[in-house]
């Protein structure tokens, strides 16, 4: 670079370093963000296929059963008569640790002989903790994960109270077990011998499922002729509705944290762009001197290059730091949709940091780019010339209005394009949020134009000082204006989102919940008989029972849950969503064919009137899809048919649920105690009211969308620090004209309000013009992102709430940002400034 | 050293089997594992010498057939071993094990409500060596003594593991036997054509390890039985013949203080005569002098006990097992001087180490007189390396 140029630059930044701060702390935001979501999002995808290959262990294949229950003979027929050398049978349900109430932990029974070669539970080892003859054969006997244990204060001799529906059975501790698999930590399961757990468990002779270790022949000869009754699954295949929705929600998360750096290069732009305007006088007179355009625009660019390194090394450690806050937010949210194990972070892929750093030096040259070219491109009595410089920010703003209606076209061209693509959705997404940067400083002049022609009557000078000071320095506040613009229609999007969301999923739980208690059992369900059943609806105070029979069965589509249902007084509760809800529901009740979940039909591409495959003790069997129903479960996709078609085609009669549904004056208490006390013994049951389920549906999505909110704060703080980095900037290149209104009779006490009306219009209009785009923002994110991501349709709510906290915030940063600078230039020491040029 | 009692071979095994099963809790061996690991450092899971309600070898006893090839619950420990060398008709040498090991777990069983309750677990070992293709594989397969994965019964005589077996008919104070095993390309379809009465081990049958009451087992063995049927290695079937030894073997004991693994010989001699001999290893290396055997005349019936001092065994050659890091003995002169005994034992190859929920190395061996000509065949067995 040129030494002359190099000084210059230089010593322009070192008297200004409120600038170069504002300039760096933008560029590493945005980093940060981008950095910390990317590491976020790999450390827990790593995280969840380290530890479910780490539960895994060495099983390529589990055997399950299709409807009903995995009789324990089966596995004496595998290894026994068919000699399959490595099968573990399991027995497995979640427990409630008596006392620590809501300390819900799964129960695995295993045989430990069987093991080797399979799951590696470490715990096994000699001189270790446990004591595994015991385990085998005394009963009652578990071994605790280390964790548990620790929090409980027990050791091995002592005696836990393990809830089993309901029912408290003591159990002695007689080891611990550590967290499975090296790097990620998965905390392991309650363990108890298999003969234990099928006795805690109240299920002698059955299992929940074995799991196997095959070569390709095995698993070829085991597949073609199956023990009756059972379906052999693949482990180690991709997909399944878990997958999909992590990843769908992983791509969620990553355009959020695009967004973060996009904001961040409007900042970029913006304090790059300044920095320009404001040597325009140095550089003018560089160029008079000699300098040629090509060192100008070098010179610019190296001090853009010098700038981003210094920002991105800042933001990728700041980046780091925030990942680690982001994955346990990360983590907890796919744990608590999709996942019953805990799982810890894993060491994300080092190459994200090499990402981030190519993305924030790219993005800072970009930024810069125009900047550059504008100062090499300009004539050097033009560069001199402040009004020049305004007009051609009036007429930039024409132009980058008149831009956004092609990028509006390639927006509506891409959502129509790419009907189910997801990444097609984001790109039309940040198209629209483009557009709307384009147009925020155009609709900016336009409203301060609209208040000074409102207002004329009324607006005394510093206020309409105030107004034309807005769209009268444009150069410098119409990026800002724009950065701030998207940042809060982000803000506005989202939470228009969520409370869209929150609204919908509210309403159906209303629809689904129809009885006021549910009864549920364990995934293998319970065998109780019509004597049973009604036993219950004979309790005082039932106006009956709605009962259930879902079961996860392996087909062609990937693991599904099948639910047989018998409705209750109050019909299916089920929101029909496509097909005719009446005929559907007839259809269904008539046995002549099922309802499929809409996450289902989506995720498939199935529609009304298609044939669905289910695999059934029996040999296949098809069945019509009839209607699609709402459903925003996040475990396996489900389909409904009538019981008595389940019973028929299963030729199982257990039962996984039982909805109660009382009259209007009945005594809950009472009931609830006749219910436990009808059911018979030994089957372990959860007994819950359709208000608790609710409350803890809507917990688990306030905590889901907990990481959306941080994201939301997080574009905010990048926001404000773009109002406050284009305020300071106005303060310090106006700082004669401030002198001026002072040396002609401005009060400081004036001149500070005129200044904080100016931030505060400014605010106002950035606000103003994100509400549209943040509707629009929103609109997309419910009818197109949401859907395309997890198959989840819900109605667009536009409650004002999360808009009018946008126009607010819009609003308050801008005058937070504005209480600075302004008060700076209100005390400005007259004859200095005066004097300066 | 003066009093501590001597053990029977393999007796750790109890103990070392599920200790070992819980050192290798999943992914199976290592290579490079410690030599130590897994190895039968002696009373660690059995723990303290005290029998927890188990029977002991205390007496002698009356032996009845078939009864006593059947399982004896009571005592904590029992195996049938079969070890045979066999030829193809090519004249292929092949040896083979087939053993399998009852533990009790607990000496009462509780009462329980699943089926899969049980107070005793189930270990067999299948090995195969093909002399002349230089391979050895091992197998294995464990179970609880549950839902009939596992058991044995006496009349009819069957021991099993999940789908290996061992089923015996007995008529006329002899039992033939029928061994079945097979895991992938490795399967064994032999049957034997059992031969008169057992040699009754030790002192009648009761094989006493040292000066205590109850420090002993029950033992006695078939050493040549002949045996016809087929024999699968890779994948590829051949039909053969041979030799086999059978042990049987029951108690409640574990392996003393100091005494660090066995030397187990077990060789039947061209002249017809069978030399049993266990050398109980002390950390040191040297033997026991618990260590003993037999030596039964070419006559079937005829038997000497041998005592330490009437055995010299000195290790000639040694191997480094490639996977496990650890060094084993292979090849001995073995002299019982008072019997005219002197041989050159050598393995047929030199890896035949299991690495399973036990480590051990237990090989088919022949051995050669003075002279270099062949003089006996048998098993070799080393554990506690």
């Amino acid at each position: 670079m040129n030494r002359l140029l190099r000084r210059a630059s230089l010593r322009f930044f070192l008297r200004h370093p409120w600038q170069l701060a504002l300039a760096i702390v933008g560029v590493s935001l945005g980093v940060a963000v981008y950095v910390g979501v990317a590491l976020a999002n790999d450390s827990a995808a790593r995280a969840f296929e380290l530890s479910s290959a780490a539960v895994r262990g060495a099983t390529t294949h589990r055997l399950l059963p299709i409807g009903g229950a995995l009789e324990e003979s089966v596995y004496v027929d595998l290894v026994v008569r068919r000699g399959i050398p490595t099968a573990a049978p399991v027995v497995t349900a979640d427990v409630v640790i008596a006392g620590r109430q809501g300390l819900r932990y799964p129960l695995l029974g295993i045989d430990p002989l069987q093991e080797t070669g399979l799951r590696g539970f470490s715990s096994f080892a000699p001189g270790g903790s446990s004591d595994l003859a015991r385990l085998i054969t005394s009963p009652a006997t578990v071994l605790l994960p280390d964790t548990l244990a620790a929090r409980l204060g027990v050791a091995a001799g002592d005696t836990v109270t393990l809830l089993v529906g309901g029912r408290g059975q003591p159990v002695e501790v007689v080891g611990t077990v550590p967290a499975i698999g090296g790097d990620v930590q998965v905390e392991p399961p309650i363990v108890a011998d298999i003969a234990t757990a099928q006795e805690l468990l109240g299920r002698p002779g059955v299992l929940s499922y074995v799991d196997l270790r095959l070569s390709a022949e095995q698993a070829g000869e085991l597949a073609a002729e199956p023990p009756a009754g059972t379906a052999l699954v693949a482990l180690d295949r991709a997909g399944g509705a878990f997958n999909e929705l992590a990843r769908a929600f992983r791509t969620n998360l990553t355009a959020l944290g695009l967004l973060a750096l996009v904001v961040g290069t409007f900042l970029i732009y913006g304090t790059m762009s300044f920095a320009i305007v404001q040597r325009r006088a140095t550089l003018g007179m560089l160029r008079a001197v000699g300098v040629t355009r090509a060192e100008l625009l070098g010179g610019v660019l190296i001090e853009a290059l010098c700038l981003a390194v210094v920002a991105t090394s800042l933001g990728l450690v700041l980046g780091h730091v925030l990942a680690t806050q982001l994955v346990e937010l990360v983590l907890r949210t796919i744990g608590d949709l999709y996942f019953s194990a805990s799982v810890r972070a894993a060491p994300p892929s080092p190459s994200i940091y090499a990402q981030g750093g190519a993305l924030g030096l790219g993005a800072t040259l970009l930024a810069a780019a125009k900047p550059a070219l504008d100062a090499a491109r300009a004539a050097p009595a033009a560069v001199l010339r402040r009004a020049e410089l305004e007009h051609r920010a009036r007429r930039g703003t024409r132009i980058a209005a008149l831009a956004a209606a092609p990028l509006l076209a390639a927006s509506a061209v891409l959502l129509l394009l790419g009907s189910s693509d997801l990444y097609m959705a984001f790109a039309a997404l940040f198209a629209v949020l483009a557009a709307g940067a384009l147009l925020t400083p155009a609709a900016t002049v336009l409203l301060m134009r609209a208040i000074e022609i409102t207002g004329r009557s009324v607006l005394q000078l510093p206020a309409v000082l105030a107004v034309r000071g807005v769209s009268a320095s444009l150069s410098r506040t119409g990026v800002a204006t724009a950065a701030l613009a998207v940042a809060i229609a982000t803000v506005n999007g989202v939470g228009l989102m969520i409370s869209s969301f929150r609204a919908s999923l509210s309403d159906w739980l209303e629809t689904t919940l129809t009885a006021d208690l549910y009864v549920g059992f364990d995934a293998e369900g319970a065998a109780l008989g019509p004597a049973d059943v009604a036993a219950i609806e004979a309790i005082p105070g039932v106006a009956g029972v709605s009962l259930t029979r879902s079961v996860v069965l392996p087909t062609d589509y990937g693991e599904l849950a099948v639910r047989g249902v018998r409705p209750g007084p109050r019909g299916w509760g089920l929101e029909i969503v496509s097909g005719d809800a009446e005929s559907a529901l007839a259809e269904v009740a008539a046995g002549r064919g099922l309802v499929a979940s809409e996450r289902f039909t989506f995720a498939r591409g199935l529609s009304v009137g298609d044939q669905l495959v289910l695999p059934t003790p029996q040999g296949e069997r098809r069945l019509p899809i009839v209607g699609a129903f709402r459903d925003f479960n996040t475990g396996d996709y489900s389909v409904v048919m009538a019981l008595e078609l389940y019973r028929q085609a299963f030729g199982d009669t257990s039962l996984t649920g039982i909805g109660i549904h009382l009259i209007s004056d009945a005594d809950r208490a009472t009931v609830e105690r006749a219910v436990r006390e009808a059911l018979p013994a030994p089957t372990p049951f959860r007994l819950r009211s359709s208000e608790t389920i609710e409350r803890l549906s809507l917990e688990v999505f306030d905590r889901t969308f907990k990481i959306t909110e941080v994201l939301r704060v997080l574009a905010a703080v990048v926001a404000f620090l773009g109002v406050l980095s284009a305020l300071l900037s106005i303060e310090l290149d106006r700082a004669r004209e401030l002198a001026v209104l002072r040396a002609l009779g401005f009060a400081p006490r004036q001149l500070l309000a005129t200044l904080l009306t100016q931030t505060g219009l400014l605010g106002a209009a950035a606000g103003l013009a994100a509400l549209p785009l943040g509707a629009t923002l929103a609109a997309l994110l419910v009818h197109v992102i949401n859907r395309r991501s997890f198959g989840w349709s819900m109605s667009f709510v536009l409650t004002p709430g999360p808009l009018l906290t946008g126009l607010a915030l819009a609003v308050v940063a801008s005058l937070l940002a504005g209480i600075y600078p302004a008060l700076r230039a209100s005390r400005v020491e007259l004859g200095g400034a005066l004097r300066e040029e | 050293m003066t009093t501590r009692s001597g053990w029977p071979r393999r007796l750790a095994f109890a103990g070392a089997a599920l200790l070992a099963l819980a050192a290798c809790g999943s992914a199976g061996h290592r290579a490079g594992d410690s030599p130590s690991s897994g190895s039968f450092s002696g009373t660690r899971f059995l723990g303290d010498p005290a029998t927890n309600g188990f029977a002991r070898a205390t007496g002698p006893r009356e032996f009845s057939f078939p009864a006593d090839h059947g399982q004896h619950s009571e005592y904590r420990t029992e195996w049938w071993y079969f070890t045979g060398n066999l030829r193809d008709a090519d004249g292929r040498r092949y040896g083979f094990e087939l053993t399998f090991f009852r533990i009790g777990l607990a000496a009462e069983a509780a009462a329980r409500q699943s089926a899969w309750g049980a107070s005793q677990m189930w270990m067999a070992h299948f090995a195969v060596t093909d002399a002349d293709g230089h391979r050895f594989a091992a197998v294995e397969r464990l179970a609880r003594d549950a839902l009939g994965l596992a058991g044995a019964s006496s009349a009819p005589f069957r021991v099993w593991v999940k789908d290996w077996s061992a089923e015996g008919t007995f008529a006329e104070g002899r039992t033939d036997f029928h061994l079945r095993a097979r895991d992938g390309g490795l399967a064994i379809d032999l049957r034997l054509e059992g031969t008169g009465a057992p040699v009754l081990q030790g002192d009648g049958g009761l094989d006493a390890k040292g000066p205590e009451p109850g420090n002993a087992s029950y033992y006695y063995s078939m050493p040549r039985v002949a045996a016809k049927g087929e024999l699968t290695t890779n994948g590829r079937s051949a039909e053969v013949s041979g030799t086999v030894w059978v042990d049987r073997e029951w108690s409640t004991s574990a392996l003393s203080e100091g005494i660090v693994g066995w030397d187990w010989f077990a060789l039947r001699l061209r002249d017809g005569r069978d030399l049993m001999f266990y050398r109980l290893r002390r950390s040191d290396g040297s033997a026991s002098e618990f260590s003993g055997g037999s030596l039964v005349e070419s006559d079937g019936i005829t038997r000497r006990r041998l005592h330490a001092a009437d055995v010299d065994a000195e290790a000639l050659g040694w191997w480094t097992s490639p996977q496990t890091a650890v060094r084993y003995p292979i090849r001995w002169r073995l002299r019982v001087p008072s019997a005219g005994v002197d041989l050159d034992v050598e393995p047929y190859i030199p890896n035949q180490e299991l690495v399973l929920s036990v480590r051990y190395w237990e090989g088919a061996v022949g051995a050669s007189g003075a002279g270099g000509e062949p003089e006996a065949e048998g098993y070799l067995e080393l554990a506690g390396y």
